[in-house]
């Protein structure tokens, strides 16, 4: 009998195992599953613009080179541009001698600065992704996180868990950093974000002077379905080409693919254990093992 | 030689916290942390070197390059810095530069692949490569790696190095029928999304398997030809005529 696979988060995600009929078409609640508002990340408020000045001052700020972001693939990286005991402690005026009076203006009209501690840039000049991956476990977090999209385009998206979405610009979105979340950019196009990190807050929407919750249906993003017979195939053969060398561009080529089909975030790692079991190679394994610790907890 | 042009370990650790990443150049041939500092170079021969800001922070560098047979010799000179998973997708040197890759230390980890051989440079070797060579180096290991690359004109004669009759060459394995239909089978897991991670998977495979370092271009070719999407048919010919022109054969075009 013709069967599929899925990786669909409440049934044997991660498995390389059969459990649906091929020619069955999925059920309504499963796709459902996939159009659900997502249950940590979040728009929060909205602000005016972006104004094209304060476009033009970031990107001319993201012209000069600054630290590409490990545990990233292509020119994926962070400028800080504040933090908390900056000389000019509670106050953006530092951000204005470095060339963006505009983004001070903008966080001090939209937050409140309090409990403020990383003000950064999360840029990409052009294709690059983030590896799938967790920021902090949920019993211990380790901020509140922001993020205004500032420079983007139809090319960028975030995934978290079973989702996929897009932030638009206009709108600052709480980032919910325990869940396995990862983020593309697959044109050769800049991408901007301003993150900012709050010390955890027990309401999400308090360090915000203007809050304003939105569903956010629009901004998920529909992929081509779930992975086919094919697919599922074609991933577990990757254990006849996978060596300690090159796991990591296995795991690459991966996490880039869960943008494409109906998968969650971390399912990349246990299609990455499931091709190292069936290699039967203990270097191989251990080492994708240690990737799920490093990127999941 | 386990001190490099006569450099010692304070020289060496200088290098090491010089080189930052946003001072760095990565091309396309670049795989991960795989990164180029332009250190000097010279518009002709007999011309002086034009430094780079990092070169004046390096000045006993800056006097090998200006004083030592090989360095006074080169037109330009960079520090390759890779990290752990790092990698140079094949590519083609300057088609009338002979291309010198000095390590800086015995990086056993670090592999080059060159000729359909991969080897590996034991202390005191250095890597040459005659002018169009494609070539391939991939590093293995968690110690940080840094390469001084020194380009020389064609009519440059190496000479002043001996050369290494035995080549500390690794094993790889057959590629055989399993691993073919594995590579026929990613065809359906391709997309523009992927396609660029997808081919530096291709990459990698001469460091493991048998194969020459064509291969990653006409897999790469296979697998977008497979798909009939333009988009990926025209990615994998840029990539081939980018980094290696495009003089190989079996050019894959749906």
């Amino acid at each position: 009998m013709m069967r599929r696979y899925s990786y669909l988060s409440n049934s044997s995600r991660g498995k390389l195992s059969p459990n649906h009929d091929v020619q069955s078409s999925a059920a309504p609640e499963q796709v459902a599953e996939f159009l659900q508002p997502l249950s940590g990340s979040r728009i929060v408020a909205r602000f005016d613009g972006p104004t094209s000045k304060l476009v033009e001052q970031l990107a001319a700020r993201c012209a000069a080179p600054v630290d590409v972001l490990a545990d990233s693939v292509g020119d994926w990286a962070i400028d800080c541009l504040w933090r908390r005991g900056h000389p000019v402690a509670g106050s953006l005026q530092s951000l204005k001698d470095i060339g963006l009076p505009s983004l001070a203006d903008l966080i001090e009209k939209q937050f409140r600065l309090d409990d403020l501690q990383y003000i950064r840039l999360f840029t990409t000049q052009s294709c690059g992704f983030v590896r799938p991956h967790r920021d902090w476990q949920p019993e211990a977090p380790k901020f509140s996180r922001y993020h205004m999209p500032v420079i983007t385009h139809q090319g960028c998206a975030n995934s978290e868990g079973s989702t996929l979405y897009r932030m638009a610009p206009g709108e600052i979105w709480y980032l919910d950093g325990s869940k396995p979340h990862s983020g593309i950019c697959t044109a050769r196009s800049k991408r901007v974000h301003v993150v900012l990190d709050f010390d955890p807050q027990s309401n999400i929407l308090a360090p915000l002077r203007q809050p304003r919750p939105e569903d956010h249906r629009q901004a998920l993003s529909k992929r081509e379905g779930r992975l086919g017979l094919e697919q599922l195939a074609a991933i577990q053969q990757l254990s006849e080409l996978i060596t300690s060398r090159n796991l990591l561009h296995v795991l690459d080529t991966l996490g880039a693919l869960h943008f494409d089909y109906e998968a969650s975030s971390d399912a990349v790692y246990e299609w990455l254990d499931d091709i190292a079991v069936a290699a039967n190679d203990r270097k191989v394994c251990s080492r994708a093992a240690a990737l799920r610790r490093s990127y999941l907890g | 030689m386990t001190e490099p042009f006569g450099f010692d370990r304070f020289q060496r650790e200088k290098v090491a916290t010089t080189v930052r990443v946003p001072s760095s150049k990565s091309g396309i041939e670049a795989i991960n942390e795989w990164r180029m500092f332009p250190v000097a170079h010279r518009d002709t021969h007999d011309a002086p070197l034009q430094l780079t800001n990092l070169a004046r922070e390096l000045p006993f560098l800056v006097n090998w390059l200006e004083t030592a047979l090989l360095g006074n010799a080169a037109v330009a000179a960079r520090l390759l810095v890779s990290e752990i998973d790092a990698a140079s997708r094949p590519h083609v040197g300057h088609p009338d530069h002979w291309r010198l890759l000095i390590p800086f230390a015995e990086y056993l980890d670090f592999l080059y692949l060159f000729e359909r051989k991969v080897t590996s440079l034991a202390a005191g070797d250095a890597l040459l490569l005659e002018p169009g060579t494609i070539s391939s180096s991939g590093h293995f290991g968690a110690e940080q790696g840094i390469h001084l690359v020194l380009d020389f004109p064609r009519e440059w004669s190496p000479n002043g190095l001996l050369p290494v009759t035995e080549l500390s060459l690794c094993g790889r394995r057959p590629f055989g029928h399993s691993q073919t239909q594995a590579l026929q089978r990613i065809s359906y897991l391709a997309s523009p999304t992927n396609f660029d991670r997808i081919f530096d998977l291709l990459c990698m495979l001469p460091f493991d398997f048998d194969l020459d370092l064509e291969s990653p271009f006409d897999f790469a070719s296979e697998i977008a030809g497979t798909t009939q999407i333009p988009e990926l048919c025209e990615r994998a010919h840029f990539l081939r005529e980018v980094l290696v022109g495009c003089r190989m054969s079996k050019l894959v075009i749906a």
